[in-house]
């Protein structure tokens, strides 16, 4: 893929993902490789379960128990997380990536006012927080009447309101890179557009590079730069949003854009049959094999590489031009 | 579509007459007292005419908060109306079975499938011995089989759970369902499923549904003819063809230019300035006029009429720019 010469702000290699659970170890992500540059939204999709949090919670060093990172290296603006300290890890988050996520409410604490909290999370990042400050973060996220706000409870904030406030403590930092998991599901279409709108101006004005994952491929068309499609732990298709919307190669990725609605009367939905593949049992080929329309015999003989096509990357032998024998030569070539 | 014509021929099923639902909240004692608050109404649903053809799909859109649940709950039966009537098969009741949002929630997790779909064969009057059967019958119906009659809902995944919530809704025989946001807690896989599954018990029984969704793609994929909600009263309804592509409330046309379209590229959206005035003591005049961007000085006195769009007889907008 043509790469422009911006900083690298999240490079992701080899990833692996697993939850200890009592049923044997879920892997939920399964060797996912992600760059993300200065002034870049990547858009990460696919269906729930396929993998998406646990990718970006293991990026902030917020995998809660029992998930662990058991492979691959996460680097954030050139430093090693996964080497990071306790210590280390907190004052990245405070410094240089954020994450907002989809239920605001779950993250404000209901029984402290917005103004504490966010004085809080200030501190606790070792900025500095005086009454100003506050009220000009609330104002950069279009809060009307910030003074008041700061003395409100949650449940005194709308939705779009709250997710706001908590887009404002993501902001206090001035972060180069923003994990944004699914912010707006939660919300009616107006205040989700509003939302967008302002994650889109502090993207242009501040560079800042951004990473959201949505399950509203009609969203990620608007908002993104790149997707990256993800089926049950690994990318399995990306590339420009326009390219992969307007012409998707991956069976998956086809599969969900035929699942929603598209403004045309009489087209009918083709929902994917069957269900996500259980991450908790070994899969052998390709784990889209049990769904896919595509499907032969082939798929299963070996695990999907994803190949290069020039434009784009697909996990797929069918529609990745190239069978796999020819990639790993094609590979081996370019090491040489 | 041929179906959106057909339809005007078609029966009336639902219809409501000047319904009104309000909620009274009491300040406590103290803060009377001390603070002289004075009772609270919220009007979520005030004063609202609609009317559902045998066989058709009403989409009903607006923001969160503007009583679309309230309208659909009064509509069934599940709330009493403060003012107004709803007639249902011509009677002057209310009628038809809901679908929610949330399956889990709306299912009783210490009952198997058999225990849900009993209660209701029972209220119906379905005899014991053929409750079995006709519960297997309701399961094939929605793509589930006779083995998951003895499971309980934590057993099943949102998809199979909404499938659950169908089925105990047509075990009432039901002509009309209304459908509370029935896709919004899914997967967009089973999202794909669970409208196919609705839009095929349309096709077959000829069941109407009153559909409420946040999703516009989804409305605009369903419905035969769409209302537009705002504070608690319809600010147009036509027919979905006519409301989508000559959207005349300058609400409407705000809603629909923030949807996001699969490839599309952006068209101008219509920011909508102001706050959100509450259900609770809503202004006199037009109710939107707090965030129009072409209000006029009559829209803060005067309650706007109902005026007709050209190209749709069924197209109505209440705003004063078109009176
Ligand atoms: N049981 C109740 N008691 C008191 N107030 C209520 C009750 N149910 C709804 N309301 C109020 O009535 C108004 C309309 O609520 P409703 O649930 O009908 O909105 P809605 O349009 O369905 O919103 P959403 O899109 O968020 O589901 C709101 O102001 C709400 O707070
Ligand atoms: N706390 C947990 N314990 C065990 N398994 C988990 C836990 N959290 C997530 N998983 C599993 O990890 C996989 C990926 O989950 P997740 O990253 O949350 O997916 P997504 O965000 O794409 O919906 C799923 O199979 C899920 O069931
Ligand atoms: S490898 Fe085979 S089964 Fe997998 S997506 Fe491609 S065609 Fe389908
Ligand atoms: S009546 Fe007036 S305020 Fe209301 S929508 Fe029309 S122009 Fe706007
Ligand atoms: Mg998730
Ligand atoms: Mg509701």
């Amino acid at each position: 893929m043509a790469r422009s010469r911006k900083e690298e702000v999240l490079l992701i290699q080899g990833l692996e993902v697993s939850y200890q659970t009592d049923r044997g170890p879920v892997r939920a992500v399964r060797g996912v490789d992600l760059s993300v540059r200065e002034g870049e939204i990547l858009g990460l999709v696919g269906e729930s379960g396929c993998g998406k949090s646990a990718t970006l919670l293991s990026v902030m060093g917020l995998l809660p128990f029992p998930g662990k990172v058991v492979a691959g290296s996460i680097r954030v603006c050139g430093a090693d997380v996964l080497a990071l300290s306790k210590k280390e890890l907190r004052s990245l988050r405070g410094s240089t990536v954020a994450m907002v996520f989809q239920d605001p409410m779950s993250t404000l604490n209901p029984a402290h006012k917005i103004g504490a909290q966010m004085k809080e999370a200030l501190t606790v990042h070792g900025l500095p927080c005086t009454q100003d400050i506050l009220v000009r973060l609330l104002q950069e996220v279009g809060i009307p009447s910030p003074e008041a706000v700061l003395g409100y409870y949650p449940h005194q904030l709308s939705g779009g309101m709250q997710q706001r406030v908590m887009i404002a403590i993501a902001l206090s930092c001035r972060p180069k890179l923003i994990l944004a998991d699914e912010p707006t599901t939660a919300l009616d279409v107006t205040i989700e557009a509003q939302i967008l709108d302002l994650l889109r101006q502090i993207n242009r004005e501040r560079g800042t590079a951004i990473v959201l994952v949505t399950h509203n491929l009609a969203v990620a068309s608007q908002f993104c730069h790149r997707i990256a499609v993800m089926y049950a732990g690994q990318i399995v298709e990306e590339g420009t949003v326009d390219e992969v919307l307007a012409n998707p190669l991956h069976p998956y990725t086809q599969g969900l854009i035929g699942c929603i609605p598209r403004f045309k009367k009489g087209v009918p939905l083709t929902p994917i049959p069957g269900q996500v593949a259980d991450l908790s049992e070994n899969l052998h080929g390709c784990a889209f094999y049990p769904r896919c329309p595509k499907r032969e015999p082939a798929c299963l003989k070996t695990p999907q590489d994803l190949l290069d096509t020039g434009d784009r990357l697909v996990r797929c032998h069918k529609y990745g031009y190239l069978d796999y024998a020819e990639t790993a030569a094609a590979r081996d070539w370019g090491n040489e | 579509m041929e179906a959106a014509f057909s339809m005007k021929d078609n029966l009336p099923l639902v219809q409501t007459v000047g319904l009104k639902r309000y909620f009274y909240a009491k300040p406590g004692f103290l803060a009377r007292v001390l603070t002289g608050q004075k009772e609270r109404t919220t009007k979520a649903v005030d004063g609202i005419d609609l009317l559902i053809r045998e066989g058709e799909t009403l989409g009903l859109v607006g923001e969160s908060g503007c009583g679309k649940s309230t309208l659909g709950r009064v509509i069934v039966g599940l709330y009493p109306p403060t003012a107004g009537q709803v007639f249902y098969e011509g009677r002057p009741e209310p009628g038809g079975q809901m679908i929610f949002q949330n399956p889990y929630a709306s299912l009783n997790p210490r009952h198997t499938v058999r225990q849900i779909l009993g209660f209701c064969l029972e209220k119906r009057g379905v005899p014991l011995e053929d409750r079995e059967s006709e519960s297997v019958r309701l399961l094939e119906r929605v793509g589930l089989t006779a083995l998951h009659l003895d499971q309980y809902p934590r057993q099943f995944s949102g998809g199979q759970r909404q499938r659950i919530g169908v089925a105990r809704a047509l075990a009432m025989q039901p002509r009309f369902i209304v459908a509370d946001e029935p896709v919004s807690a899914l997967d967009v896989s089973v999202q794909a499923q669970i409208l196919n599954l609705l839009e095929g018990l349309q096709e077959e029984m000829g069941v109407s549904f009153l559909l409420i969704s946040h999703d516009l793609a989804v409305v605009h994929h369903m419905s035969h003819r769409v209302a537009v909600m705002y504070l608690g009263k319809i600010v147009e309804t036509g027919s979905t063809e006519s409301l989508f592509e000559n959207p005349a409330h300058p609400y409407t046309r705000a809603l629909l230019s923030a949807i996001p379209r699969l490839g599309k590229t952006k068209s101008a959206r219509i920011r909508l300035q102001g706050a959100v005035p509450s259900a609770v003591d809503p202004p006199p005049g037009c109710r939107f006029q707090t965030r129009c961007p072409q209000r006029k000085d009559i829209c803060g006195e005067i309650e706007p009429p109902p005026v007709a769009v050209k190209g749709d007889p069924g197209h109505v907008v209440w705003c004063h720019l078109r009176a």
